[in-house]
């Protein structure tokens, strides 16, 4: 798994790349909570080239969207694969995240 | 238990075995091992990526919360079974039935969702059937069932 972190003046995109499973979703959650602890709370995360989510990259989301959610921010998300996007909705996670077709739209949604 | 050994031209009784340190740095290997013995079994693409969830959620179970960071293993066997395919997930750490697990709400709002607990109902809702059966000598083992989804012989 890869990360690579853009600033932006409202909003801070993140992108994800490779297998996000339970040996690297630690990392992921932390570089999204050294987000947060920075006081960027508006964030995009950009799902493009993720090649697999297991369920440990979803509670790593899920976490970090409950913490920006407490501070009037947001998590929204970008890109999924098809398979992305199935994981996501089977774990009834459609509902509560902002999902956008594509990083430009999910930056210009805040 | 049949330990049937791989054997070339002998369709069901085929069957390809890892064995792994229970160490989530093995997942990987997890994955790959059942996609390429699914692959060779003629199962479908979706079939395959579905198993393969499911094994990692509780592979990584297994590894998170029953060894809880003490030195074991994880057998993994894929096998064919007519139109189905199975893979059978094997651990020495302590009884843990996930059919046993109950269902998250996934109708909660946010504040009320719990953050983990979606890997053993991931596993269950990509699987047609989770067999499990507490080993005699201790340990567990899981059997996920994807029915249909190879060209049976």
């Amino acid at each position: 798994m890869e990360i690579a972190t853009q600033d932006f003046k409202r909003v801070a995109v993140m992108a994800v790349s490779g297998r996000v499973d339970s040996a690297t979703a630690p990392e992921l959650e932390s570089k999204l909570r050294e987000l947060v602890d920075a006081g960027k709370t508006q964030i995009v995360l950009d799902l493009r080239n993720v090649e697999y989510m297991s369920s440990a990259g979803l509670r790593a989301m899920v976490s970090t969207l409950k913490a920006v959610k407490r501070v009037n921010g947001d998590l929204r998300l970008a890109n999924p694969s098809p398979r992305v996007e199935e994981v996501l909705r089977l774990a009834g996670l459609t509902s509560i995240f902002s999902i956008h077709p594509s990083q430009e739209e999910a930056v210009a949604s805040f | 238990m049949d330990q049937v050994t791989s054997a070339p031209g002998t369709g069901d009784f085929a069957q390809a075995e890892l064995t792994v340190p229970a160490d989530v740095r093995y997942l990987v290997i997890i994955r790959r091992f059942i996609h390429e013995a699914a692959q060779v079994l003629g199962a479908a693409t979706k079939s395959i990526d579905d198993l393969v969830q499911a094994a990692d959620e509780l592979a990584t179970n297994a590894i998170l919360h029953g060894y809880r960071g003490q030195l074991g293993w994880i057998e993994v066997a894929v096998r064919p079974a007519g139109g189905d395919l199975l893979v059978i997930l094997r651990d020495q750490a302590p009884p843990f039935d996930p059919r046993l697990v109950p269902e998250p709400d996934l109708s909660l709002p946010l504040e009320r969702r719990p953050v983990g607990g979606l890997g053993v109902y991931l596993s269950r809702i990509l699987t047609d059937e989770i067999r499990y059966h507490a080993l005699p000598a201790g340990g567990n083992e899981v059997i996920l069932v994807k029915r249909g989804v190879r060209a049976a012989k």
